[in-house]
């Protein structure tokens, strides 16, 4: 029985009269909604944003967000942004509504379910309440809709496949999941049945004319999608506009048929192809994208003209994976060109899915693969530390691990060049000499003493296997034992002792590929097709070196050797124990150094004649500052929107006096609340003010660049060709620097970036090259006044922050991403969206906390699981 | 031969190849086999965003007589000294791949070949035309070849344009996915290049390195065969540079054996070693020469032939404050022209032309029989963007000095047709080096008129 009914829906009503409503049930977790075709509900209304917004469903907690600046939504007279949703709240967007309707408890709803009237009755319940409200005549149209799909009934006497009379309800469309519609069908099937033969009984007795009439009147009808409709339908008809309620308060229903479920993706029949290819792909293709990517053009080094044949076409994974972000951020074909329809659209983007990534319904079943990782520098010092309980840092030695991906963890960039391979030699040596000359490093190798002879082989198998054990993160197997064994016995047969010989296995084992590299290894390596979960103490290895930079420890390995690191409590329990534990700060060092620049800021070089007042000291306290705040979310698991702005900081009298803030003495940075919103979240902290400027002056440019890159994920596309360059006349010195950059805005191609890069830049720019406040730059006043291309505005800093707060989404989309890909040593690929777009709505539904995000990472299938890669064609030479 | 004698023999340093075991602690280094004749070496200095060209390239070809600012301090070097004008880096355009010509223009520049646009996955150019030599001719010497840079590398963020950081911070690629990374501290290389000078080594382990290094090849020999591709390219390369240590131990034995021809250790090593600082010179341009000294012993104690040096990164932002230009110099690089801006280009220019040759005037001190070091040399300077503010890579910046072993005719201003690829320039070296290539990257032929009189 469909009790899934019963749950958080909401009533949208179109523009047109006539257009009708639709009832629409939430899904668990995401919706969005927005005029783009990728949305769970489409509303082709040009006022409507692309990506308008989207609602979170947790259970009866629904919440709502804006995702973009324009358009912005307002609920009971406030923005709605943020905000749950209650029970008759009225979202407008554009020119449509959505009433919302918490629905009704499982227990008073289940016999009228039965009887399969109550999903009408409520609709036209919940119209009713807010009707008194509406301007428009609206005619009640019946939709029943399971819970987790979009299932609707047209009102209309038309075929929803023939195009609408009214241009604006024929640009509506809707769309729901295939999913979870898949799963109620048959449900759904039967309590429709059972509810038209209810309902024909009723009719007469109509609990709709029961209803008290709303403005403009009530009708119902109910209509079935036409079950030729392909899963989705493009174009409701318009009702028959401006019926009176009198005359359709009798319903005429002539016939019923049973609804079909609406679903977001065509579906590409596996047995089909070819056949798909040639009649959606190949043709999507050459009418939209080969005239520029062909053999003479590849323009974006992309040609797509030459794909005749859909089993060698999905080989090329990346190119598919560019040309499906390209079409859903509506990037691509241009503005300027042809545009394709929705469903030419929705069908290319279904065959790129399922035959090229294999994805299923939209959600990835590919965790992606790990290259093998070799520890990066800190990972090796915090090792050995780990290891042998000596804080040596021996890889400070050794060269720069590369960066990719904003990370020196990338799998793919960590190569051992000779140079490293020397410098682990001499640094396994090093660690060896040390520990012997540590009473207590040593006593915890030599566990074991031989007596005589006759024990060597016993007492030797007993050391190596507990050190072997802790350096490889894993037990030693019987081979790898053996020739440790023999290595030691080699110099008691050289007469240079056995402990002479523990020293060489040691050593032996901190150059062993097994040591340097995390190695994961495959029973089918070359196979991409086959999924393993990993092994518990890979799993281990994983959170440990994602959390610590660093080896398990023995708690982590004992719970491996027990094989309970698949329990997901005990992976919970885990990582809140890593959190608090002291280790977690080398995630300071590592992930948020990276992320928020403490890295650079140790290297950064401002002018001294320009900033007399910057020195070690202050740079210091600036980099503290920000390790500190960032240990404080993390430590106290708050809100990761504090980022973005917050109400205090980490102040020691230097820099509170540098910040212009009173009353702060002494040198130990402490916990300050903030009076204004002046400072306060990271991007009024030193860190990143003097990290975005030139060594002599700011650079809004720059700073506008790491607002939108690290913290709204969206990072400009680099200059066109020949623009990435000030135009000459920009550098007139006398201008000041705002006048300039309004000068190289006039190009309309460096405009498309640089006004919303440049407006956020420059409202910085009250704080100098090195952070401290001003209000004046050589003798002239500083405006810091913005206004987006939105049309959204600012008078300071502060407005700025709370402008950016609006964009949560968009921020927990790009600090989820930027972690999945430490956590993981690797880029994220096409089949990774789907795990973002999961941690990030599971973050706004808990308060968007810090530990969430871990969480979620470390339970993902990509940080729990790997698949073998496919062969390369030719050899890599 | 007993067991334990020929670890005695063989496994000696790794870190520290060859020298402290075989070697008699009086810092003596067994000179190229054939000691009458010296070997040739070539070296590649590294400047990034470019050069002010006007005050870079000499107005005539032909003759150097009078030379344009930048290069006004090699007026005694002249000589030594050859302009090479018109020479393009193709691979450093974009060819369809969009912004980012820093980290193009650093890994081109030795390669030829066009970096691929990826952040890390899939890093791909080519082989870099030092290490061509280095596969080489490199198992002549202790170590095939040298990087040596100024800049650790960028600690975060992205480098350039959707390009890894590993091309903007390498020249040398031993293969088309491994740069080569550089040594940036001159007391670690100091180190790496004379370890019995260093430091004593114990015993423990001078004797038993071949035994751990055989126990690490079988361990990584065996993870081999359970790997999947991607990890097994980074097994191989790990591998690979176990093999070149296992061989430089190999070597350094035999050399023992057939071969006592010994040579002093160049007097100043000692001295160069003992005052060298711990860390990181503060001061840039005493870091540069500090890097070069160690450089130029490491070429005349004959323990490479090859070596590559990047004065900074590609895309370098630091300032010089010390020259009077606090800017940051990729910010300066794109001066639109203004006047002001170009000064202080010029002033960066010549900074780094100040301290490159100090160097080669050091190299030519050093003699060599009749010679001179920097006469048995081929050290290319220059950059892969010609014009900073424009970012083209025609008309780079490119001049070369030494005589490669009377191979080359110096004191000349040549230019070249439009286009010419720079690394035909490499195959006309490498056939010099000995180590003679068909194609190296994007070239068309060997650069002519190297040896000859017509301009």
């Amino acid at each position: 029985m469909p009790q899934t009914a019963n749950g958080p829906h909401f009533i949208l009503f179109l523009p047109v009269e006539g257009a009708g409503q639709r009832l629409l049930i939430l899904a668990e977790g995401e919706t969005g909604i927005g005029r783009s075709p990728e949305n769970d509900i489409v509303i082709e209304d040009p006022a409507v944003s692309r990506h308008h917004c989207r609602v979170i469903r947790r259970g009866s907690r629904v919440v709502f967000e804006d995702l973009g600046d324009r358009n912005l939504t307002q609920l009971r007279n406030k923005p709605a942004h943020g905000r749950q949703l209650r029970d008759g709240d009225r979202l407008h967007l554009g020119r449509s509504s959505l009433l919302f309707h918490s629905g009704v408890p499982a227990a008073t709803a289940s016999p009228v379910v039965r009887k399969g009237v109550v999903p009408r009755r409520r609709a036209s319940e919940s119209f009713q309440a807010r009707s008194k409200s509406s301007s428009l005549p609206m005619v009640v149209v019946t939709a029943v809709l399971i819970a987790g799909a979009l299932f609707f009934f047209l009102s209309n006497r038309r075929s929803p496949e023939v195009p609408a009379a009214g241009p604006d309800a024929g640009q509506l469309a809707l769309r729901a999941r295939e999913d979870a519609a898949k799963k109620k069908l048959e449900l759904l099937k039967k309590s429709f049945v059972a509810a038209q033969k209810k309902s024909k009984t009723s009719r007469r007795e109509s609990p709709v004319a029961a209803h008290p009439p709303a403005e403009g009147g009530v009708a119902e009808k109910s209509r079935a999608p036409s079950s030729s409709v392909p899963n989705r339908i493009e174009k409701p008809a318009a009702e028959a506009s401006g019926i009176p309620e009198a005359k359709t308060a009798e319903p005429v229903v002539k016939k019923v048929e049973p609804p079909k479920p609406r679903v977001v993706r065509p579906v590409v029949p596996k047995n089909a192809q070819e056949a798909y290819f040639e009649a959606h792909v190949v043709p999507y293709l050459s009418k939209y994208c080969n005239a520029c990517h062909n053999e003479e053009e590849s323009k974006g080094d992309l040609k797509l003209h030459d794909y005749r044949v859909a089993s060698s076409a999905i080989k090329d994974k990346d190119v598919w994976g560019k040309v499906a972000k390209k079409i859903k951020e509506a990037k691509m074909p241009p503005r300027k060109s042809r545009q394709p329809t929705e469903s030419e659209t929705a069908r290319i983007l279904a065959w790129i899915d399922a035959a090229v990534f294999e994805l299923d319904e939209g959600k990835s079943r590919d965790p992606g693969r790990v290259t093998m990782r070799r520890l990066n520098k800190v990972e090796y010092n915090n090792t050995v530390r780990d290891l042998v309980g000596l804080d040596l840092d021996m890889a400070d030695a050794f060269p720069a691990d590369e960066i990719g991906y904003g990370f020196d963890n990338i799998s793919d960039l960590l190569s051992i060049p000779p140079l490293l391979m020397e410098k682990y030699l001499t640094a396994s040596e090093k660690i060896v000499k040390a520990i012997w000359a540590n009473e207590k490093a040593r006593s915890r190798i030599m566990i074991c003493r031989p007596e005589k002879k006759s024990q060597n082989k016993t007492c030797a198998k007993k050391i190596v296997q507990a050190f072997g054990g802790r350096a490889f993160r894993r037990p030693l197997n019987i081979s790898e034992t053996g020739a440790l064994v023999s290595l030691v016995e080699l110099a008691v047969k050289n007469e240079d002792g056995f402990e002479t010989g523990i020293q060489f296995a040691v050593q032996a084992m901190l150059v062993s590929p097994h040591f340097i590299f995390r190695v994961e290894i495959d029973s089918q390596p070359h196979d991409p097709k086959v999924v393993r979960s990993l092994n518990d103490y890979e799993v281990a290895s994983r959170m440990s070196y994602f959390l610590w930079s660093s080896m398990p420890d023995d708690e982590l390995l004992e719970m491996a050797r027990k094989k309970s690191l698949r329990k997901r409590s005990v992976i919970e329990a885990q990582v809140k124990r890593m959190l608090a534990d002291g280790k977690s700060r080398a995630f300071i060092k590592t992930f948020a150094a990276h992320w928020l620049g403490t890295r650079t800021m140790r290297l950064v070089t401002p002018d001294v004649a320009t900033f007399p007042e910057f020195d070690e000291k202050l740079r210091d306290a600036m980099c503290r500052e920000t390790e500190l705040f960032f240990e404080e979310i993390m430590s106290k698991d708050l809100s990761i929107l504090l980022f973005i702005d917050s109400d205090f900081t980490f102040l020691n009298q230097r820099l509170a006096e540098h910040y212009g803030i009173p009353g702060v003495r002494g040198e130990k940075l402490r916990r300050v609340t903030l009076k204004d919103r002046r400072r306060g979240g990271v991007l009024t902290q030193g860190t990143v003010l003097t990290i975005t400027s030139d060594p002599t002056r700011t650079s809004p440019v720059k700073r506008g660049k790491w607002v939108l890159e690290q913290i709204l994920g969206s990072p400009p596309p680099p200059p066109p060709p020949g623009n990435d360059n000030f135009v000459g006349e920009s550098t007139k010195e006398e201008l000041t620097l705002r006048a300039r950059m309004e000068l190289h805005r006039q190009k309309p191609e460096c405009a498309v970036c640089h006004d919303k890069m440049d407006t956020i830049g420059l409202g910085f720019e009250r704080f100098d090259g090195v952070g401290s406040f001003r209000k004046t730059h050589s003798g002239k006043p500083i405006v810091v006044s913005g206004t987006f291309p939105s049309g959204q505005t600012f008078e300071n800093v502060g407005e700025l922050k709370a402008l950016l707060l609006r964009h949560k989404a968009d921020f927990c989309r790009c600090l989820t991403e930027k972690m999945l890909i430490f956590a993981l040593g690797r880029g994220l690929e096409y089949t990774d969206t789907s795990l973002v777009d999961e941690i990030s709505s599971t973050l706004a539904l808990n308060d968007y906390r810090f530990s969430t995000l871990v969480k979620q990472i470390v339970l993902s299938a990509q940080f729990r699981k790997r698949r073998g890669e496919q062969k390369p064609l030719t050899a890599v030479k | 031969m007993r067991r334990r004698t020929f670890l005695r023999g063989v496994g000696t340093t790794v870190a520290l190849p060859f020298l402290d075991a075989m070697l008699p602690s009086d810092l003596v280094v067994k000179a190229h086999a054939a000691a009458k004749k010296f070997p040739k070496r070539m070296a590649f200095f590294y400047v990034p965003n470019g050069a002010h060209m006007p005050s870079w390239t000499p107005q005539k070809v032909g003759a150097l007589s009078q030379l344009p600012e930048t290069l006004a301090p090699l007026k005694d070097l002249r000589s030594h000294l050859l302009v090479l004008s018109g020479l393009t880096q193709d691979k450093a355009r974009a060819n369809g791949d969009g912004p980012g010509d820093h980290a193009r223009s650093a890994a081109a520049f030795l390669t030829g070949a066009q970096p691929k646009k990826t952040n890390g996955k899939d890093i791909r150019v080519g082989v870099s035309v030092d290490q061509y030599a280095a596969a080489r001719i490199g198992k002549e010497t202790p170590f095939p070849s040298i990087e040596i840079g100024c800049d650790k590398g960028k600690q975060t963020g992205s480098c350039d344009s959707g390009y890894s950081c590993a091309y903007s911070h390498n020249l040398s690629w031993k293969t088309s996915s491994m740069p080569m990374a550089k040594e940036t501290s001159p007391r670690q290389l100091f180190d790496r290049l004379f370890p019995n000078i260093a430091e004593q080594k114990t015993q423990v382990n001078e004797r038993y390195r071949k035994s751990i290094l055989d126990f690490v090849l079988g361990d990584a020999k065996k993870l081999g065969r359970k790997l999947g591709s991607s990890d097994n390219r980074k097994l191989d390369e790990y591998l690979t540079a176990v093999r070149e240590i296992e061989g430089r131990l190999a070597r350094a034995q035999s050399d023992k054996e057939k071969d006592g021809t010994l040579r002093k250790l160049p007097k100043d090593a000692e001295k160069i070693g003992q005052s060298l600082p711990g860390g990181h010179p503060g001061d840039y341009g005493k870091h540069i020469r500090l890097l070069g000294d160690v450089l130029i012993l490491a070429f005349q104690a004959d323990l490479t032939r090859v070596a590559t040096f990047m004065l900074a990164n590609e895309g370098s932002n630091k300032s010089y404050k010390n020259i009077g230009v606090p800017e940051g110099h990729h910010s300066l690089s794109h001066h639109g022209d203004n006047k002001g801006k170009q000064d202080k280009i010029r002033k960066i220019n010549r900074f780094h032309m100040d301290h490159f040759v100090y160097l080669m005037k050091r190299m030519k001190a050093a003699t060599e029989g009749s010679h001179s070091l920097l006469d048995n040399s081929m050290v290319l300077y220059g950059s892969g963007i010609g014009d900073g503010n424009r970012h083209n890579h025609h008309e780079l910046p490119i001049i070369l000095l030494g005589k490669g072993g009377g191979t080359l005719k110096p004191g000349r201003h040549v230019r070249y047709p439009k286009n010419t690829p720079l690394n035909n320039l490499y195959l006309a070296m490498l056939e010099r080096m000995g180590a003679p290539c068909k194609k190296l990257g994007d070239s068309t032929a060997r650069l002519n008129n190297l040896y000859s009189s017509k301009y």
